[in-house]
């Protein structure tokens, strides 16, 4: 009944990113803090310029591994991944309906990004900390969209498609179940690692599923389709 | 009337982030005075440094306060008051040390322990600061003993709890009994996006509101300046 998770199966795929290789640009800065891109008012600009300038050293890490012959449970709101079984609720369950494999990913912008947004901190500088936290949040979400690119682009030459990426702690999905996430990574992989309370170290991590069959879909994802009118991503600004 | 004229131009000043004169924010303000300049004119002036913080700075932070409730601002925005407060500031701290002016309490705030997330706390440290407040901010994963230590220092203070994380707001309800075991009159605010009015209510808590704004006007009302 699938595959055992019993030994964790290596990671196919991980790639390092630098700060060049994501892309970033200065107009998804300033749309993520909330300005029109290209009408941030001075000194953003200026401010942003300079963080850019303490990011060109930054990267991200991260990865996949697939497992297949998993099972989708719409009447009991679960996936079972191995002899793992996630209760991904309602939604989640639903958006991963059809899937004959799962990716479970992880991606990190690593550990300097919060170093460096302490450290402004410190020295009293709160808005060159907030911008260069936008930054690391920005980057990591970047870093899993190309991580993702590669996963379509590798599957389509089999005939498979892929779904968005779900994770624990949203859509109603418990964060607990991270716990079990992880247990399909490799130990300490990418220098993530999962405290007690379910929080990835270094901050500015990401982890989750993305279901892949031959009739699963990726759609417009939106807000509507959650309840949970408490998520800080709801309304973003 | 010309002090409330410099007190308004103060409270203008800080609600739309213009710290001094060399800053270039907001544009339509470029090249006039800021709440720094202001502060310091008002001094001069001999307005009473307690309503200079009053009428001039904890207004416009109040205001900037409902713009951001009401989704009109950002974080952005905020944080550019915040730095014209803290500019402005500068002059009458002088004056809290020798008693001249005094502040309305001590609001102790921290992400509660296994939490690291900090960028909400923070905004609210600012603004009850901009408050009127001493405000001492722990940081993240902050032990319960740290906030027993504050409220043992501070006597009368008020504690802002702060998580990002079901997991963690768990701690609140430990934190709260904790505090309120050494002093059960210590008001405890909490924050944060999984945290509820009715979990508020459950652990024995003062207050929840997912409003920075809310929570200045809240401790305000209990310690008017």
């Amino acid at each position: 009944m699938g595959t055992s998770v019993q030994q964790v199966i290596p990671v196919q795929h991980k790639v390092q990113l630098t700060f060049e290789e994501l892309g970033i640009e200065a107009a998804a800065l300033e749309d993520y803090i909330g300005f029109q891109p290209g009408s941030a008012p001075e000194p953003f600009p200026q401010l942003i310029d300079e963080i850019f300038s303490e990011c060109r050293i930054l990267s991200a890490q991260g990865g996949y591994s697939i497992y297949n012959g998993v099972q989708i449970d719409r009447t009991r709101k679960c996936m079972l991944v191995g002899d793992l079984e996630f209760q991904t609720e309602a939604i989640v369950t639903k958006k991963l309906d059809r899937s004959k494999a799962v990716a479970v990913f992880a991606c990190t912008a690593g550990n300097e990004i919060s170093r460096l947004a302490s450290e402004f901190n410190r020295k009293g500088h709160s808005i060159h900390a907030y911008l260069i936290d936008s930054v690391g949040s920005i980057v990591v979400e970047r870093a899993m969209d190309l991580i993702q690119e590669k996963l379509k682009s590798a599957m389509q030459s089999d005939g498979l498609l892929i779904t968005n990426r779900y994770s624990p702690g949203y859509c109603g999905w418990d964060i607990r179940e991270q716990k079990k996430l992880f247990e399909l990574l490799p130990p300490d992989f990418c220098g993530i690692r999962l405290t007690e309370t379910m929080l990835m170290k270094p901050v500015k991590s990401v982890s989750g599923f993305i279901g892949i069959g031959r009739e699963v879909k990726y759609d417009s994802y939106t807000c509507g389709y959650c309840d949970d009118k408490s998520c800080i991503y709801r309304n973003k600004r | 009337m010309i002090n409330d004229h410099i007190l308004e131009r103060i409270a203008h000043c800080v609600e739309f982030g213009k710290s001094d004169l060399k800053s270039p924010y907001p544009p339509d303000l470029k090249g006039q005075e800021g709440a720094q300049e202001l502060t310091r004119a008002a001094l001069d002036m001999g307005i009473d440094p307690g309503l200079i913080l009053s009428a001039g700075l904890v207004k416009g932070m109040e205001r900037i306060g409902a713009k951001f409730r009401a989704n009109q601002v950002f974080v952005p925005h905020v944080l550019m008051s915040a730095k014209a407060m803290t500019a402005a500031m500068e002059h009458l701290k002088p004056l809290f040390l020798s008693g001249e002016v005094k502040r309305r309490g001590t609001f102790v705030i921290g992400t509660v322990a296994g939490d690291l997330h900090d960028i909400g706390k923070n905004i609210v440290a600012m603004m009850v600061e901009g408050g009127g407040w001493e405000v001492l901010n722990l940081g993240v994963d902050v032990r319960d003993g740290q906030f027993m230590d504050a409220v043992n220092s501070f006597p009368g203070c008020i504690i802002g709890l702060s998580a990002l994380l079901t997991t963690t707001m768990v701690s609140m309800e430990k934190t709260t009994r904790a505090i309120k075991e050494i002093n059960p009159t210590t008001r405890v605010l909490i924050g944060g996006a999984p945290v509820t009015e009715e979990f508020c209510e459950s652990i024995g808590a003062d207050f929840y509101t997912p409003y920075p704004q809310d929570a200045v006007d809240y401790i305000n009302r209990l310690v008017p300046l």
